[in-house]
């Protein structure tokens, strides 16, 4: 006999194997144990001691797989590998099995397809996905040993052996001596394969010999109907009962659905008809059996205790595998039986019991147990034998439990028996905690439509409550499943959670999953909540209800003695105390088929569409939930606005349904009619996954099919229940698809293939600089909006009328006129010239043959921008002008284009026009301004900072202008009555651009009247538009005192001087730019220690015989100021004269302690003529009440002072009113000394309307109003450089 | 152990004691103003502010050396005044000015903080910090408190109006829709300067291509000066 090499095995194929065991426990194999007397069917593999084998196709005798990647180029599953049985191992070696055909595997960096027991390398990425591969198929493996075949490098030959190819919906298996159609996707999954295996076809596949229909292949087993058969190419055998199935090591998922019908029947297998008794399995190996040396000492046991461990043993195989067949447990010393209510025998590596129901003795003091237990060869398992005690045993017994006897299914035993270990004392003083299990919160309602592919169900849901006396320890539960779904077939991913927080995996074992993890410690009193959850992989029909076996399947443990507990049972489906009947079950699930729902896609929207093939007529949405469905038929229903159904019969033809990948799946079917209604009936089988997915419905409209402009075309599925056939992939179940209504894709509507270009707005006529590069000469948007496919355009032809000096000339497509750029287009054009016609009535051509070409999605729009440079020996005064101007429809000249679908000449609809004329100039100009912002005339205190002087706007025209040199003039402001200030009283300046300073941060110092502040290029740049910059001059004022360079009085103009005070240079000429100086000397400031600030209200009362005319609101702005006069002039609706006015404080708070409500000055009984209807009153704060010659007005301090005046009323109508303002002034001649003047200095009406001090140098009440130190109402903010201020009008 | 190195530690140990028993001493007489030995921290921060770092100051572009140390001089002339009268607003107001001269804007801050503190109600100095904190600290929620206590003082003072027209419209992020509200609280406020502040709504809803919003505060400054509308028609042309 052949043997595999087992070392290569244990080295490659260990991880087939590690995915194997793990399998194998989940896929529940160990419970199907091969039991039949007979081999396996042909084909089948089957495992034996680590090794796979493959019974052969004829079923004579079977081939050692000798590594993972051999396993894997058959595209065997270990899903499908069984336990083999003796039969099988009985058949003769064949030897190693071959490689397989078609399977694309990764070595060392090279893709290689193994295919006629060679390895075939791909010579690049190209070759291999030209060939219809995907990288998502490739297995990364060893392919050591594999001879190298010829490399695969064209896309053009034959694929090799084994590969699926697909052409026109057909699936093609290539075999080594032409091609063998699929028919069905039954046979295509028995070969393993799957549709992300298959390529697509090339004409050299297509020529190989048509070799008919491929059939199974050998060994699949097929669910035909209802019944399964093992297959082989030509014949079929059946399994007459269930047990028979599973004695094989099958289970109910490895079926593909499919038809036997062609296939010879051959003999059932266990032909006897019987349920076959299994042969014993071989144990090959010895057992030796003994007691664990570290049993447990002595001790004592409590009443109720569960599981109480009394005697360790240890086992172990050596020479081969072990099956423990049988145990016999005897109870031996000083004890009766009935203190234990049952025992135990506990797989201390999974802490579970072997047995499934707790065993009690018999007469002659033994319990038998029939459960096998496997120990592999080479390792040892330790088994506890455990009591569970009576709740009334005999108090002071010592029982001992010992190992009596055990038989082998096969190998040989080394024991002594009895093996026994301490005796316990049964102790029923104390009393051990309780637990208290029932149905937890989590628990579903019946359903009987869980789908297949439902995932993390809860399934059964417990609660455990640890009772008053201690502390609970949960740390194992075993659930059974008394539904009909199989544990390990038809679930998965098992797993037990607490309140949500996952705990544990669940280990299957037959009907059985148990979950052993960390111990939970429920707190006494307190109750816990479980679930155990899992996902749906298959069984329809078949029901899910999971349950509690016996009472001791929940182990748990009161925490004092960490003795074992019986846990007791209660509530709903609960049947406490027994070890017969469920002690608690949840709720029942039915597993249900898979859904299909259609609906109608926005992947194809409502658009046109124009004559020609491919056309996209819309797309449904295939929502399939649970399992794949196999579609096997298709009827679409085709409504369009031409006129008879004989029209679009004939108009519409090749009709395919494609999938999201591309691919057809059905069709091409041309449309065919029947009681007046159109369909297109495809009957291709095709699968769809489960998901949302998108299938396109295209077809080819006929050039000769009488199309016309707007005709609609909208394709439905006439109630998806009646225009499908399909059944789930998994349950092979027919499915009824939903909606119960018609659902109809989006409208398509035909129209020709059509481009509109029109001339952008920008750019517009300009000036252009010499040097300057990329410049935009011309923009023109392609609108493909109203076109019935995409648009190429493959051509432009611009007319330039043109010098040919410019050069460079590219298109660009854009994101709009002049915007970012999207795709530099090719090819670059040099300028065509006029032939020195210098004139845009003159014209050249530049063609661009466009290297790739421009596609427009139809429904869009695209912007297309000329570009070019300008060389430095244009001439100034010189046009150019680029545009388009063939107006011809039918093959423009301008534009080339063409439709993407139909590949006919597009119509162009194009509005002729020269372009924009562009003229040439040597240079930019820079212009300067004052900014309309900019700041007028104002007083400004000493020691500010941040003081924005002057606000100018620089714009650049033909090109963005760098500023090189600025030079800031600092003069006298040059207003009337105010001190001649300069530099001095400038600490330092900034400048200021869009709110940030620019140029040197640490401001400019300034040391003459003319600072000359230079930037680097590209520090200050102005871009080059209407809209130029804001650059602000920022002054730091300087402080005034003793020792302070202030000077009161002083009035200083910052700004610049005229265009010598700036110097720049254009960027794209990089030639010096003009300037062009407007303004920008800015606005002359007055500088004071302090200023007044006044506002004005109208008075809120009416007019009466004595009342408020007028209401000032003075502030002393940053400082301290006095107020020496206030003026007002007053005038009335009907020319009648006031008497007795006078000025109070209302409020003030810091006015030196004058009191509130204090007159100011005396009442003047008649006012001066002002002009006609007008008089003033003007009133000196001087009296005694003020304190002081003056009113003092404390720093940030606001003095509200009311003007009244009487006046007697001669009218009965009651409409009088009056105006009265507060006189500032105009500083027009300066009769006082100019850096201020003595309060008295200033007379009414000549330039001393309004009189107040800074109080600079004295605010003492005897010389205070003396010192020079007085001005007048001069640009006072509120008054202004004006006489009157806006005057308030009060009314009776 | 001799006895004479037990001496020795009793000794020692007597000397602890009665220097922790004179700095108690030291510090109750401190409390109670008979003497003065150890700084308060209301001192520590003061030497702190009015600490003289010739490392960090520059001096401006074009300001000629001599002049550059007179400023230096002057401000340690500046501290002593400081140092002789600490409760005077003003001499923390120009000590931290001669600073901000000197570009050491992080101790002019700390100055005028101090400045501010003893003269609440000194916007100037308030504006001072806004404007400090804007252009150089680039720290612009101190820069919008300052500027906001400057309005809290004179709400209509054109200036802190302009500091935060700058800082929302230009320096700080995702602010720019405050700026809108700015001006129209400052039209309301400071009304004599009403023509700048629309000139800057139109300007500031022009360049952001809000023609409808920018035209409609145009009509505000044709209503206020018609002279002023050509210039902006000029440069901005979708005004038209």
């Amino acid at each position: 006999m052949h043997k595999p090499n087992r070392s290569f095995a244990k080295k490659v194929f260990a991880a087939g194997l590690a995915v194997s065991t793990a399998l194998w426990a989940s896929a529940g194999l160990f419970v199907f144990v091969a039991q039949a007397v007979e081999a396996h069917p042909a084909g089948t593999l089957v495992l034996s001691g680590g090794t796979v084998w493959h019974v052969s196709d004829d079923g004579t005798g079977r081939h050692g797989i000798d590594s993972l990647a051999k396993f894997q180029s058959h595209r065997y599953d270990f899903a499908d590998v069984v336990s083999a049985n003796s039969a099988d191992l009985a058949l003769p070696d064949l030897g190693l099995l071959s490689w397989g055909n078609g399977v694309l595997f990764l070595e060392g960096g090279t893709v290689y397809q193994v295919s006629g027991g060679m390895k075939h390398g791909f010579t690049s990425a190209s070759v291999f996905t030209g060939n219809g591969f995907d990288f998502a198929t490739v297995i990364g493996a060893s392919l050591a040993g594999v001879p190298v075949g010829a490399n695969i490098d064209s896309t053009s030959a034959a694929h090799l052996e084994g590969t699926f190819v697909v052409s026109g919906g057909t699936i093609w298996m290539i075999t080594a001596t032409g091609r063998k159609g699929i028919p069905s996707p039954d046979i295509f999954y028995s070969y393993g394969a799957g549709f992300g295996h298959v390529a697509a076809a090339n004409a050299a596949d297509l020529s190989l010999t048509n070799e008919g229909n491929a059939t199974f292949r050998t060994g699949a087993l097929v669910n035909d109907g209802g019944t399964i058969w093992a297959v082989t190419a030509t014949s079929r055998r059946g399994f007459p009962t269930g047990s028979c199935y599973t004695g094989f090591g099958f289970n109910f998922s490895m079926p593909v659905v499919g038809s036997t019908s062609s296939l010879t029947t051959g003999a059932n297998y266990c032909v006897d008809g019987d349920d076959v008794i299994p042969p014993p399995p071989t144990s090959t190996g010895t057992l030796s059996v003994s007691l664990a040396s570290d049993t447990p000492a002595a001790g004592i046991v409590l009443k109720s205790q569960a599981r109480a461990p009394f005697t360790k043993v240890q086992l172990t195989a050596t020479g081969g595998d072990v099956v423990v067949d049988t145990w016999v447990m005897e109870r031996k010393g000083v004890a009766a039986d009935s203190s234990f209510a049952s025992v135990d025998i506990v797989d201390l590596t999974t802490n579970a019991t072997i047995n499934e129901s707790g065993k009690t003795f018999s007469t002659d003091h033994t319990a038998n147990f029939t459960e096998d237990l496997t120990i592999p060869s080479g390792q040892t398992k330790y088994v506890m034998l455990a009591g569970n005690i009576a709740a009334s045993p005999g108090a002071g017994e010592q029982p001992i439990l010992a190992l009596k006897s055990m038989t082998l299914k096969g190998g040989s035993l080394v024991a002594s028996f009895p093996i026994q270990g301490n005796a316990m004392t049964i102790n029923t003083t104390i009393t051990i905690g309780s637990a208290t299990v029932q149905r937890g919160a989590y628990t579903n309602s019946s359903s009987t439509t869980i789908e297949v592919g439902k995932t993390a169900y809860t399934f059964f849901s417990f609660q455990i409550q640890a009772g008053s006396v201690e502390d609970v320890g949960f740390s194992q539960i075993k659930v059974y499943q008394s539904g009909t779904a199989s544990l390990s077939a038809d679930l998965a991913n098992i797993k037990l959670y607490r309140d949500g927080t996952f705990l544990a995996d669940g280990v299957v074992s037959g009907n059985y999953v148990n979950f052993s993890f960390a111990e939970q410690l429920i707190p006494k009193g307190q109750t816990f909540q479980y679930q155990v959850k899992a996902d749906v992989v298959s069984g329809s029909d078949r029901t899910v209800k999971l349950a509690i076996w016996r009472v001791n399947d929940v182990y748990v443990v009161g925490k004092t003695y960490n003795a074992g507990i019986t846990p007791t049972y209660s509530g709903t489906s609960s049947a406490n105390g027994t070890n017969t009947t469920l002690v608690l079950t949840d709720n029942q699930f039915t597993i249900s088929v898979g859904t299909f729902r259609v609906g109608s896609s926005n992947s194809v929207p409502a658009q046109n569409i124009s004559v020609g093939t491919n056309q996209t007529l819309g797309a449904f949405e295939f929502e399939v939930k649970g399992e794949p469905m196999i579609v096997s038929a298709v009827t679409l229903t085709v409504a369009s606005s031409t006129t008879g159904a004989t029209i679009i019969e004939d108009a519409l033809q090749a009709v395919s349904l494609v999938d999201p990948n591309g691919n057809i799946v059905a069709g091409p079917t041309d449309v065919s009619t029947g009681s007046g209604t159109m369909t297109v009936p495809w009957t291709d089988t095709f699968t769809v996954p489960i998901g949302l997915n998108h299938y396109k419905v295209v077809g080819n409209l006929a050039t000769d099919g009488g199309w016309t402009s707007n005709n609609t075309i909208t394709v439905s599925l006439q109630t998806p229940a009646s225009a499908i056939t399909s059944k789930g992939e998994v349950t092979g179940l027919s499915v009824t698809e939903t909606p119960a209504s018609n659902t109809s894709a989006n409208t398509q509507t035909v129209k020709a293939s059509t481009l509109t270009v029109t001339k952008n707005s920008t750019p517009t006529a300009k000036t252009i600089v010499a040097n300057a590069t990329n410049v935009l000469l011309g923009s023109w948007q392609m609108d493909a909006t109203n076109s019935g496919e995409d648009i190429r355009i493959t051509s432009i032809a611009v007319r330039a009328s043109t010098t040919g000096k410019l050069n460079t000339l590219t298109l660009k497509k854009v994101s709009s006129p002049g915007g970012t750029v999207l795709t530099t287009l090719s090819p670059v054009n040099d300028n065509p010239s006029d032939n020195g016609a210098n004139s845009n009535d003159a014209a050249a051509t530049s063609t661009f043959a466009l290297s790739d070409p421009i596609v427009i999605t139809k429904g869009t729009a695209i912007h297309i921008d000329l570009y070019g440079n300008v060389p430095s020996n244009v001439n100034a005064g010189e046009v150019d002008s680029y545009g388009l101007t063939d107006t011809a429809t039918a093959s423009n000249a301008s534009v080339v284009a063409y439709g993407v679908s139909t590949g006919n000449r597009a119509t162009v609809t194009l509005t002729a026009n020269d372009g924009a004329a562009l003229t040439i100039a040597a240079a930019g100009t820079l212009t300067v301004d004052e900014d309309a912002s900019s700041p007028n005339s104002r007083l400004v205190t000493f020691g500010s900072n941040g003081v924005e002087v002057s606000t100018l706007r620089l714009k650049a025209t033909n090109e963005s202008i760098d500023i090189t040199v600025l030079n800031i003039h600092v003069d006298d402001g040059g207003l009337t009555g105010t001190n001649s200030g300069d530099y001095t009283q400038v600490k330092k300046l900034y400048l200021k651009l869009d709110g940030t300073l620019v140029g040197n941060t640490d401001g400019y110092s300034l040391g003459a009247a003319r600072t000359t502040i230079n930037f680097e290029r590209g520090a200050l740049t102005i871009p080059e538009g209407v809209t130029g910059k804001k650059l602000s001059i920022v002054a730091d004022i300087v402080e005034i005192g003793t020792n302070q360079p202030g000077e009161a009085n002083d009035d200083i103009v910052i700004g610049l001087g005229g265009t010598t005070s700036i110097t720049s240079t254009g960027n794209g000429s990089n030639t010096a730019a003009t300037e062009t100086f407007n303004d920008g000397t800015g606005s002359a400031i007055i500088l004071h220690r302090s200023v007044p600030q006044v506002v004005i209200e109208t008075p809120t009362n009416n007019l009466f015989t004595s009342s408020v005319l007028h209401r000032a609101k003075v502030s002393a702005v940053g400082n301290t100021i006095g107020l020496y006069r206030l003026s007002y002039g007053v005038s009335s609706s009907t020319g009648i004269r006031f008497t007795n006015g006078y000025v109070k404080l209302i409020t003030c708070g810091g006015c030196a302690g004058v009191p509130d409500g204090t007159q100011l000055a005396n009442t003047v009984a008649v006012g001066t003529y002002l002009a006609d209807g007008t008089d003033s009153y003007s009133f000196t704060l001087n009296g005694t009440a003020l304190g002081k010659n003056f009113l003092q007005i404390g720093a940030t301090q606001t003095a509200v002072i009311d003007f009244f005046a009487t006046f007697s009323d001669d009218s009965t109508a009651d409409t009088e009113s009056v105006s009265t303002s507060l006189l500032g002034d105009t500083a027009t001649t300066s009769p006082n000394d100019v850096a201020g003047a003595q309060a008295a200095g200033f007379s009414s009406l000549q330039q001393g309307n309004f009189v107040w001090s800074d109080l600079n140098s004295d605010d003492t009440n005897g010389s205070g109003h003396t010192t020079k130190q007085w001005y007048n109402g001069y640009y006072v903010s509120g008054l202004g450089p004006t006489t009157t201020s806006t005057a308030v009008t009060v009314s009776q | 152990m001799s006895i004479f190195s037990g001496r020795k530690v009793k000794i020692g140990a007597g000397i602890i004691g009665a220097l922790i028993v004179l700095g108690g001493l030291l510090w109750y007489y401190q409390q109670q103003g008979f003497i003065k030995i150890f700084p308060t921290a209301e001192e520590r921060a003061m030497k702190k502010i009015l600490e003289i770092d010739r490392s960090k100051f520059r001096p401006a572009e074009g300001l000629d050396p001599q002049v550059f140390e007179g400023e230096i001089k002057k401000l340690e002339e500046q501290k002593a005044k400081v140092l002789s009268d600490p409760g005077n607003a003003q001499l923390w107001f120009d000590f931290g000015y001669t600073k901000e001269f000197l570009n050491d804007h992080e101790g002019a801050i700390l100055a005028w903080e101090k400045s501010f503190a003893l003269q609440p109600f000194n916007f100037v100095t308030a504006q001072n910090l806004g404007n400090t904190y804007q252009y150089f600290i680039k720290d612009w929620a101190k820069a919008e408190f300052y500027y906001r206590k400057v309005l809290e003082l004179r709400p209509d003072h054109p200036q802190a109006y302009q500091g935060l027209i700058d800082l929302y419209r230009y320096n700080w992020p995702g602010r720019k829709s405050e700026v809108e509200p700015l001006l129209l609280e400052a039209i309301k406020n400071d009304p004599k300067n009403k023509l700048p502040y629309y000139i800057t709504l139109v300007e500031f809803f022009a360049d952001a291509g809000n023609v409808e919003k920018a035209k409609s505060y145009l009509a505000e400054v044709r209503a206020l000066d018609e002279s002023k509308v050509p210039d902006l028609l000029e440069t901005y042309p979708i005004l038209k």
